[in-house]
């Protein structure tokens, strides 16, 4: 029997959302767990006494060096040989969000080494503390440096979490591979799911363009002169 | 109060403010500082002049513990830096007390560094509600009259792009002054300015000291070194190999290399 893309859509349809809203609520947890990680990670690795720096700096460039499937392979199934059995969303939430703040911390710490040293000295001449320099006057100016390389990096992490269909995660991707391959129509599901990671990435692409343009008005940024 | 009208004559000979010992400074290999012993006394107005790399930026990060010294003291207003007097005998003084400390001595950079991203008003009235405590509308009221000082009082809500050179340097020397401080380092701060914007610095520093403000100026415009200073130190290879009046120190120096570096100044018209 031969089913029109209509009748794909209103059977799959169900499933497909299912796989949507999951990719959706990866793509949440990993970005709302990762970024504050990476920014402690970077502020420590920039700022921080060596004795935390370079730990940090070690277990960065594992989990930057190895492939995400393999670290994602390991939440999951090396991991209970450990005696730490986990669902599959969890597993992709800690595997994801692991590796989303390895790298994400890296794009931070460019900002933050980006802000001038001046900056720190003349904080610390007025008797500033340490926190107190970094929230005031070093985060702020990191900020807006940081936000291209930011979204970047989510949009990234969003495209990864389709690699939690490999762990048994019934995401965006995995739900269009199970339908392709129970109706051998890929060109159908595979464009459909494409689509639906188009709209989660162009919402973030969105929103740089309105952080951008919010925090240059709330800093009214001056073209630097000279 | 600060910055006022009177030119009060300079309380010599005074209590000394600042006194290092020994003082010495090394990055890695390089030694910046060499046994320094200076004193400076209260209202007193001290240029420090030498060639790049002598030594002399070094010393005023050391004065305020922004580079803590190698070896020596530093003793700001009787109080020996880096070190808390105890019941049972003296220990290191930690970050916090170092920071109540650093923030008697102000300090101005060659780059000013102010913050971009606050006003002017911020920049100035950050520190003193953070470290003196001080109420936000006091803060607010102690930097008018201070920008109102230093002639920008119309730059209030300016951010620091929008300003000059030479404002940009006013609105350090006020935020600096903001905190109360006994003393007042300032390193090379016209080197970075375009000739025409230097005057308005130097004018309200002379201003400054023309109240007893200390001050220690890393400057090579010999001028201001020789109309303002009380002291001119010539620094060479990390020690002082001479101080005196400016004007003896500048035209009958009995050093060789203070004689070889006042003759290229000469040269270059300065």
């Amino acid at each position: 029997m031969i089913m029109s893309y209509y009748d794909l859509l209103l059977q799959y349809y169900p499933a497909l959302l299912q796989g949507l809203w999951t990719t959706l609520l990866l793509s949440f947890v990993t970005l709302v767990l990762a970024t504050p990680a990476a920014v402690v990670i970077a502020v420590l690795r920039e700022t921080g006494s060596r004795y935390i720096a370079v730990p940090l700096a070690i277990l960065v460039n594992i989990v930057r060096l190895l492939p995400a499937l393999v670290v994602l392979f390991f939440v999951f199934y090396a991991m209970p040989q450990l005696g730490h059995r986990l669902s599959p969303l969890a597993a992709a939430f800690i595997g994801l969000s692991v590796m989303g703040a390895a790298y994400m911390s890296e794009d931070f710490r460019g900002s933050l080494s980006a802000i001038d040293p001046g900056q720190y000295r003349a904080a610390k001449a007025l008797g500033l503390s340490h926190l107190h320099t970094l929230r005031r006057i070093i985060i702020p100016q990191a900020v807006p440096l940081a936000i291209p390389p930011y979204i970047t990096r989510a949009i990234i992490m969003v495209k990864g979490t389709s690699l939690a269909s490999m762990i048994a995660v019934g995401d965006l991707t995995a739900q269009a591979s199970r339908a392709t391959s129970i109706t051998y129509q890929p060109f159908f599901f595979i464009v459909l799911a494409g689509l639906g990671y188009l709209a989660i990435s162009a919402l973030l692409a969105l929103f740089q363009s309105w952080a951008e343009f919010s925090i240059a008005r709330r800093y009214r940024l001056a073209p630097r002169q000279g | 109060m600060m910055m006022g009208e009177i030119a009060k004559p300079l309380p010599f000979p005074a209590r000394p403010i600042v006194v290092t010992k020994g003082l010495v400074k090394n990055y890695g290999p390089v030694r910046a500082l060499d046994h320094v012993d200076f004193t400076v006394a209260t209202g007193e107005v001290v240029a420090i002049v030498g060639s790049s790399g002598s030594g002399k930026s070094s010393l005023l990060r050391c004065l305020n513990y922004l580079d803590p010294p190698d070896a020596g003291e530093v003793w700001i207003n009787e109080h020996l830096m880096g070190v808390v007097e105890t019941a049972t005998g003296v220990r290191k003084a930690t970050e916090r007390e170092i920071r109540q400390h650093r923030a008697d001595i102000g300090m101005v950079f060659q780059h000013f560094n102010l913050f971009p991203h606050f006003t002017v008003m911020q920049n100035i009235i950050e520190a003193p509600i953070a470290v003196r405590k001080v109420a936000r509308r006091e803060a607010i009221e102690a930097a008018r009259e201070l920008l109102a000082a230093v002639g920008l009082a119309d730059k209030t809500d300016a951010f620091p792009a929008e300003l000059s050179g030479g404002q940009q340097q006013r609105v350090a020397i006020a935020r600096a002054l903001a905190m109360r401080p006994r003393v007042m380092l300032f390193d090379e701060p016209t080197s970075a300015l375009d000739p025409e914007l230097v005057d308005e610095v130097l004018r309200v520093m002379r201003r400054l000291a023309a109240e007893s403000m200390t001050m220690l100026v890393v400057t090579h415009e010999m001028g201001f070194a020789e109309d303002v200073a009380d002291r001119l130190v010539f620094f060479d290879k990390g020690k002082i190999i001479e101080h005196g009046k400016p004007a003896i120190v500048m035209r009958q120096p009995s050093q060789a290399r203070t004689q070889a570096f006042m003759q290229r100044l000469q040269r270059r018209g300065l």
